[in-house]
Protein backbone atom coordinates (compact mmCIF):
# COMPACT_ATOMS: atom_id res chain seq x y z
CA UNK A 1 0.00 0.00 0.00
CA UNK A 2 1.24 3.36 -0.96
CA UNK A 3 2.40 6.48 1.77
CA UNK A 4 -1.09 8.99 2.29
CA UNK A 5 -0.79 12.62 1.34
CA UNK A 6 -0.70 14.96 4.10
CA UNK A 7 -1.12 18.80 4.06
CA UNK A 8 2.50 20.81 3.55
CA UNK A 9 1.13 23.16 6.39
CA UNK A 10 1.41 26.84 7.25
CA UNK A 11 5.08 26.18 7.83
CA UNK A 12 6.81 25.03 4.89
CA UNK A 13 9.13 27.58 3.53
CA UNK A 14 11.98 27.35 5.32
CA UNK A 15 11.92 23.95 4.07
CA UNK A 16 11.07 23.79 0.73
CA UNK A 17 11.35 27.50 -0.28
CA UNK A 18 14.26 28.67 1.37
CA UNK A 19 16.29 29.06 -2.39
CA UNK A 20 14.68 31.00 -5.42
CA UNK A 21 13.15 28.41 -7.61
CA UNK A 22 10.69 30.17 -9.67
CA UNK A 23 12.66 30.57 -12.84
CA UNK A 24 12.36 27.75 -15.01
CA UNK A 25 15.85 26.93 -17.10
CA UNK A 26 15.62 29.72 -19.72
CA UNK A 27 13.20 31.08 -18.42
CA UNK A 28 12.33 35.37 -19.27
CA UNK A 29 8.11 35.07 -19.61
CA UNK A 30 6.94 36.34 -16.78
CA UNK A 31 3.59 34.55 -15.01
CA UNK A 32 2.15 35.95 -11.83
CA UNK A 33 -1.03 35.22 -9.90
CA UNK A 34 -2.55 34.71 -6.80
CA UNK A 35 -4.17 31.55 -4.91
CA UNK A 36 -7.46 32.45 -2.95
CA UNK A 37 -9.44 30.64 -0.82
CA UNK A 38 -13.05 29.96 -0.99
CA UNK A 39 -13.81 33.32 0.43
CA UNK A 40 -11.75 35.19 -2.04
CA UNK A 41 -8.62 35.66 0.37
CA UNK A 42 -5.75 35.35 -0.59
CA UNK A 43 -3.62 32.30 0.61
CA UNK A 44 -0.33 33.16 2.52
CA UNK A 45 0.66 29.41 2.68
CA UNK A 46 0.79 27.95 -0.46
CA UNK A 47 2.94 26.82 -2.95
CA UNK A 48 2.81 26.42 -6.38
CA UNK A 49 5.32 24.17 -8.36
CA UNK A 50 4.84 24.21 -12.50
CA UNK A 51 6.16 21.22 -14.61
CA UNK A 52 6.86 20.17 -18.17
CA UNK A 53 8.96 17.58 -20.18
CA UNK A 54 10.89 19.92 -21.83
CA UNK A 55 10.71 23.35 -19.60
CA UNK A 56 11.39 21.72 -16.63
CA UNK A 57 10.41 22.31 -13.43
CA UNK A 58 10.42 25.22 -10.79
CA UNK A 59 8.09 26.33 -7.71
CA UNK A 60 7.16 29.45 -5.61
CA UNK A 61 5.50 29.71 -2.52
CA UNK A 62 3.02 32.06 -2.33
CA UNK A 63 3.33 35.90 -0.21
CA UNK A 64 1.13 37.64 2.11
CA UNK A 65 -0.92 38.77 -0.48
CA UNK A 66 -1.10 35.13 -1.68
CA UNK A 67 1.29 35.85 -5.04
CA UNK A 68 3.57 33.73 -7.04
CA UNK A 69 5.18 34.45 -9.82
CA UNK A 70 7.51 32.34 -12.20
CA UNK A 71 10.07 33.26 -15.43
CA UNK A 72 8.68 30.18 -17.76
CA UNK A 73 10.70 30.23 -21.79
CA UNK A 74 9.14 31.64 -24.22
CA UNK A 75 7.11 29.66 -26.65
CA UNK A 76 5.93 27.27 -23.59
CA UNK A 77 1.96 26.40 -24.48
CA UNK A 78 1.22 24.62 -21.51
CA UNK A 79 2.63 23.94 -17.98
CA UNK A 80 1.62 21.41 -15.96
CA UNK A 81 0.53 22.91 -11.84
CA UNK A 82 0.65 21.54 -8.42
CA UNK A 83 -0.59 23.61 -5.99
CA UNK A 84 0.23 22.69 -2.11
CA UNK A 85 -1.25 24.29 0.93
CA UNK A 86 -2.49 24.66 4.62
CA UNK A 87 -6.04 22.60 4.34
CA UNK A 88 -5.09 20.90 0.95
CA UNK A 89 -4.51 17.45 2.59
CA UNK A 90 -3.58 16.59 -1.04
CA UNK A 91 -2.23 18.92 -3.29
CA UNK A 92 -4.28 20.13 -6.56
CA UNK A 93 -3.34 19.06 -10.00
CA UNK A 94 -4.66 21.50 -12.56
CA UNK A 95 -2.44 23.17 -15.66
CA UNK A 96 -1.71 26.13 -17.39
CA UNK A 97 -2.32 27.63 -20.64
CA UNK A 98 -0.51 30.13 -22.11
CA UNK A 99 -2.55 29.90 -25.37
CA UNK A 100 -6.30 28.98 -24.57
CA UNK A 101 -5.83 25.76 -27.76
CA UNK A 102 -7.07 22.33 -26.05
CA UNK A 103 -7.49 23.68 -22.54
CA UNK A 104 -10.07 21.49 -20.39
CA UNK A 105 -10.60 24.60 -19.02
CA UNK A 106 -11.33 28.15 -19.10
CA UNK A 107 -10.05 28.69 -15.66
CA UNK A 108 -6.63 26.73 -16.98
CA UNK A 109 -6.10 29.72 -19.43
CA UNK A 110 -3.45 32.46 -18.09
CA UNK A 111 -4.26 36.06 -19.42
CA UNK A 112 -2.13 39.03 -20.99
CA UNK A 113 -0.68 41.07 -18.88
CA UNK A 114 1.64 43.83 -19.75
CA UNK A 115 4.79 42.06 -20.62
CA UNK A 116 3.74 38.23 -19.37
CA UNK A 117 0.22 36.70 -18.34
CA UNK A 118 -1.48 36.54 -15.07
CA UNK A 119 -2.84 32.82 -13.75
CA UNK A 120 -4.75 32.91 -10.49
CA UNK A 121 -6.07 30.32 -8.65
CA UNK A 122 -9.42 30.01 -7.25
CA UNK A 123 -9.67 26.59 -4.79
CA UNK A 124 -13.31 27.64 -4.57
CA UNK A 125 -16.25 29.86 -5.70
CA UNK A 126 -17.49 31.26 -8.48
CA UNK A 127 -14.35 31.90 -10.45
CA UNK A 128 -13.30 28.06 -8.56
CA UNK A 129 -10.60 26.62 -10.88
CA UNK A 130 -10.48 23.19 -12.25
CA UNK A 131 -8.39 20.12 -10.91
CA UNK A 132 -7.72 17.43 -11.84
CA UNK A 133 -8.78 13.86 -9.89
CA UNK A 134 -5.91 11.94 -8.58
CA UNK B 1 -7.08 5.48 -4.50
CA UNK B 2 -9.17 7.48 -2.81
CA UNK B 3 -9.48 5.33 0.50
CA UNK B 4 -6.02 6.06 0.77
CA UNK B 5 -5.26 9.62 0.47
CA UNK B 6 -7.41 11.98 2.66
CA UNK B 7 -10.73 13.94 1.24
CA UNK B 8 -9.78 17.67 0.04
CA UNK B 9 -12.95 18.44 2.26
CA UNK B 10 -12.79 17.13 6.43
CA UNK B 11 -14.41 19.39 7.81
CA UNK B 12 -12.50 18.18 11.50
CA UNK B 13 -9.68 19.92 9.81
CA UNK B 14 -11.10 23.25 9.60
CA UNK B 15 -8.67 24.91 6.78
CA UNK B 16 -10.53 22.28 4.52
CA UNK B 17 -13.58 24.00 4.57
CA UNK B 18 -12.78 27.16 2.91
CA UNK B 19 -9.91 25.26 0.86
CA UNK B 20 -10.83 21.48 -0.56
CA UNK B 21 -11.25 22.18 -4.53
CA UNK B 22 -15.04 22.80 -4.79
CA UNK B 23 -15.97 21.78 -8.45
CA UNK B 24 -16.18 18.39 -9.91
CA UNK B 25 -12.60 16.86 -10.45
CA UNK B 26 -11.84 16.31 -14.04
CA UNK B 27 -10.34 13.18 -15.81
CA UNK B 28 -6.27 13.30 -15.54
CA UNK B 29 -4.77 13.94 -19.02
CA UNK B 30 -3.39 10.54 -19.97
CA UNK B 31 -0.54 12.05 -21.12
CA UNK B 32 0.09 13.42 -17.12
CA UNK B 33 1.20 9.65 -16.17
CA UNK B 34 4.21 9.68 -18.55
CA UNK B 35 5.57 12.57 -17.42
CA UNK B 36 8.64 12.49 -15.57
CA UNK B 37 9.65 14.10 -12.79
CA UNK B 38 12.97 16.48 -13.07
CA UNK B 39 15.98 14.95 -12.06
CA UNK B 40 17.75 16.37 -9.12
CA UNK B 41 21.44 15.39 -9.88
CA UNK B 42 24.35 14.88 -6.89
CA UNK B 43 24.61 18.80 -6.99
CA UNK B 44 20.96 19.95 -5.07
CA UNK B 45 21.99 18.49 -2.39
CA UNK B 46 25.26 19.26 -0.02
CA UNK B 47 27.11 17.10 2.22
CA UNK B 48 25.70 17.88 5.96
CA UNK B 49 22.29 18.71 4.63
CA UNK B 50 21.06 15.46 5.91
CA UNK B 51 21.77 15.73 9.44
CA UNK B 52 19.99 18.55 10.87
CA UNK B 53 21.66 18.28 14.14
CA UNK B 54 25.10 19.91 12.41
CA UNK B 55 23.33 23.20 11.16
CA UNK B 56 24.66 24.91 14.31
CA UNK B 57 27.56 25.75 16.18
CA UNK B 58 26.75 23.42 18.78
CA UNK B 59 24.52 20.86 19.55
CA UNK B 60 20.47 21.52 19.39
CA UNK B 61 18.76 20.30 22.60
CA UNK B 62 16.57 17.14 22.61
CA UNK B 63 16.51 13.25 21.75
CA UNK B 64 18.59 12.79 18.93
CA UNK B 65 17.18 10.36 16.72
CA UNK B 66 18.30 8.53 13.18
CA UNK B 67 14.92 8.23 10.88
CA UNK B 68 15.85 6.35 7.93
CA UNK B 69 14.42 3.92 5.32
CA UNK B 70 13.77 3.43 1.74
CA UNK B 71 11.83 4.62 -1.13
CA UNK B 72 9.90 2.48 -3.12
CA UNK B 73 7.30 2.27 -5.90
CA UNK B 74 3.88 0.26 -5.53
CA UNK B 75 5.56 -2.55 -7.22
CA UNK B 76 8.44 -2.75 -4.40
CA UNK B 77 10.94 -1.10 -7.05
CA UNK B 78 13.89 1.20 -5.28
CA UNK B 79 13.25 4.63 -6.45
CA UNK B 80 16.94 5.93 -6.44
CA UNK B 81 18.35 9.37 -6.48
CA UNK B 82 14.92 10.67 -5.45
CA UNK B 83 14.97 14.18 -3.56
CA UNK B 84 13.38 14.29 -0.13
CA UNK B 85 13.08 17.44 1.99
CA UNK B 86 12.55 17.50 5.36
CA UNK B 87 11.18 19.97 7.69
CA UNK B 88 9.80 20.01 11.83
CA UNK B 89 9.68 21.91 15.08
CA UNK B 90 12.32 22.19 17.53
CA UNK B 91 12.38 19.70 20.53
CA UNK B 92 10.37 22.09 22.12
CA UNK B 93 7.88 21.81 19.59
CA UNK B 94 8.79 25.80 17.74
CA UNK B 95 9.22 26.13 14.51
CA UNK B 96 11.54 28.59 13.25
CA UNK B 97 8.88 30.32 10.57
CA UNK B 98 8.33 33.34 11.61
CA UNK B 99 4.12 32.64 12.03
CA UNK B 100 4.52 30.25 14.65
CA UNK B 101 3.59 31.62 17.85
CA UNK B 102 3.93 29.12 19.98
CA UNK B 103 5.62 30.72 23.16
CA UNK B 104 8.24 27.44 23.25
CA UNK B 105 11.60 28.47 22.84
CA UNK B 106 13.41 28.41 19.54
CA UNK B 107 17.05 26.90 19.60
CA UNK B 108 20.02 28.83 18.12
CA UNK B 109 21.69 25.44 17.10
CA UNK B 110 18.45 24.38 15.19
CA UNK B 111 16.64 25.38 12.26
CA UNK B 112 14.82 21.56 11.56
CA UNK B 113 15.10 21.61 7.82
CA UNK B 114 17.12 18.90 5.58
CA UNK B 115 17.66 17.62 2.16
CA UNK B 116 19.17 14.14 0.99
CA UNK B 117 18.99 12.02 -1.98
CA UNK B 118 18.11 8.20 -2.27
CA UNK B 119 20.96 5.96 -2.67
CA UNK B 120 20.79 3.05 -5.12
CA UNK B 121 19.14 0.83 -3.19
CA UNK B 122 16.40 4.01 -2.65
CA UNK B 123 17.62 4.55 1.05
CA UNK B 124 17.71 7.64 3.13
CA UNK B 125 19.05 8.30 6.08
CA UNK B 126 18.29 11.37 8.43
CA UNK B 127 20.22 12.80 11.97
CA UNK B 128 17.99 14.98 13.90
CA UNK B 129 16.18 15.47 17.31
CA UNK B 130 12.86 14.35 18.35
CA UNK B 131 10.26 17.09 17.44
CA UNK B 132 7.75 18.00 19.92
CA UNK B 133 4.01 18.34 20.24
CA UNK B 134 2.48 21.80 19.43
CA UNK B 135 -0.55 23.25 20.03
CA UNK B 136 -2.34 24.88 17.05
CA UNK B 137 -5.75 26.77 16.67
CA UNK B 138 -7.83 24.03 14.51
CA UNK B 139 -10.66 23.50 17.72
CA UNK B 140 -9.68 24.33 21.52
CA UNK B 141 -7.10 22.22 23.36
CA UNK B 142 -6.14 21.48 19.49
CA UNK B 143 -2.39 19.80 19.53
CA UNK B 144 -0.52 17.74 17.07
CA UNK B 145 1.02 15.00 17.31
CA UNK B 146 4.82 15.07 16.88
CA UNK B 147 5.59 14.89 13.31
CA UNK B 148 8.20 15.09 10.68
CA UNK B 149 7.05 16.86 6.96
CA UNK B 150 8.49 15.03 3.97
CA UNK B 151 8.43 16.62 0.78
CA UNK B 152 9.45 13.63 -2.13
CA UNK B 153 10.12 13.50 -5.56
CA UNK B 154 9.91 9.91 -7.54
CA UNK B 155 10.71 9.34 -11.32
CA UNK B 156 7.28 10.52 -12.61
CA UNK B 157 5.37 13.64 -11.51
CA UNK B 158 2.45 11.46 -10.51
CA UNK B 159 4.94 10.14 -7.85
CA UNK B 160 5.23 13.47 -5.77
CA UNK B 161 4.34 13.22 -2.66
CA UNK B 162 4.20 15.27 0.50
CA UNK B 163 3.34 13.65 3.81
CA UNK B 164 4.01 13.96 7.51
CA UNK B 165 5.59 11.03 9.52
CA UNK B 166 4.75 10.28 13.08
CA UNK B 167 6.07 8.25 15.95
CA UNK B 168 5.20 5.31 17.16
CA UNK B 169 2.49 4.60 19.69
CA UNK B 170 1.38 8.92 19.97
CA UNK B 171 -1.38 9.06 22.31
CA UNK B 172 -1.89 12.20 20.66
CA UNK B 173 -3.02 10.65 17.55
CA UNK B 174 -7.02 9.97 18.31
CA UNK B 175 -7.64 13.32 18.70
CA UNK B 176 -5.52 14.87 15.47
CA UNK B 177 -7.53 15.76 12.54
CA UNK B 178 -5.15 15.74 9.89
CA UNK B 179 -4.00 12.27 11.04
CA UNK B 180 -7.27 10.97 11.14
CA UNK B 181 -8.20 12.44 7.99
CA UNK B 182 -6.45 9.20 6.13
CA UNK B 183 -9.86 7.27 6.70
CA UNK B 184 -8.35 3.83 6.03
CA UNK B 185 -6.57 2.67 9.06
CA UNK B 186 -3.95 0.62 7.23
CA UNK B 187 -3.29 3.55 5.19
CA UNK B 188 -2.96 5.59 8.39
CA UNK B 189 -0.13 3.30 9.90
CA UNK B 190 1.55 4.05 6.77
CA UNK B 191 2.60 7.08 8.36
CA UNK B 192 3.70 5.77 11.64
CA UNK B 193 7.59 4.61 11.83
CA UNK B 194 8.50 1.82 13.75
CA UNK B 195 11.25 2.25 16.10
CA UNK B 196 14.36 0.09 14.83
CA UNK B 197 17.14 -0.98 17.23
CA UNK B 198 19.03 -2.04 14.25
CA UNK B 199 19.45 1.72 13.20
CA UNK B 200 19.65 2.58 16.88
CA UNK B 201 23.42 3.20 17.94
CA UNK B 202 24.58 2.63 21.05
CA UNK B 203 25.14 5.29 23.59
CA UNK B 204 24.05 7.86 20.75
CA UNK B 205 20.69 8.27 19.27
CA UNK B 206 17.79 5.92 19.06
CA UNK B 207 16.70 4.49 15.53
CA UNK B 208 13.62 5.05 13.47
CA UNK B 209 12.51 3.34 10.05
CA UNK B 210 9.78 4.52 7.78
CA UNK B 211 9.43 3.61 4.52
CA UNK B 212 7.92 5.65 1.98
CA UNK B 213 5.89 3.83 -0.86
CA UNK B 214 4.97 6.05 -4.08
CA UNK B 215 2.86 5.64 -6.93
CA UNK B 216 3.26 2.60 -9.53
CA UNK B 217 6.61 4.10 -12.00
CA UNK B 218 4.38 4.35 -15.10
CA UNK B 219 7.44 3.68 -17.55
CA UNK B 220 10.24 1.62 -17.80
CA UNK B 221 14.18 2.31 -17.90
Amino acid sequence: MRTPSQTVGPFFSFGLCVTPQHELPGGTVRVAGQVFDGEEQPIADAMVELWDPAAGWGRCGTDGEGRFAFLVPEGVRRLEVIVFARGLLKPGLTRLYLEPDGAEDETMVARREGDGYRYDVHLQGERATAFFQH
Amino acid sequence: MSEIDPPYLYPEYRSTVTRAPSRVLLPLPEEVHDLRAPAFGEDAVVPGDADLTAHGAGDPLGERIVVTGRVLDEDGRPIRGALLEVWQANAAGRYVHEGDQHPAPLDPNFTGAGRTLTDDDGRYRFVTVKPGAYPWRNHPNAWRPAHIHFSLFGRAFTQRLVTQMYFPGDPLFAHDPIFQSVRDPAARERLVARLDLDETTPEWALGYTWDVVLRRTPFEG
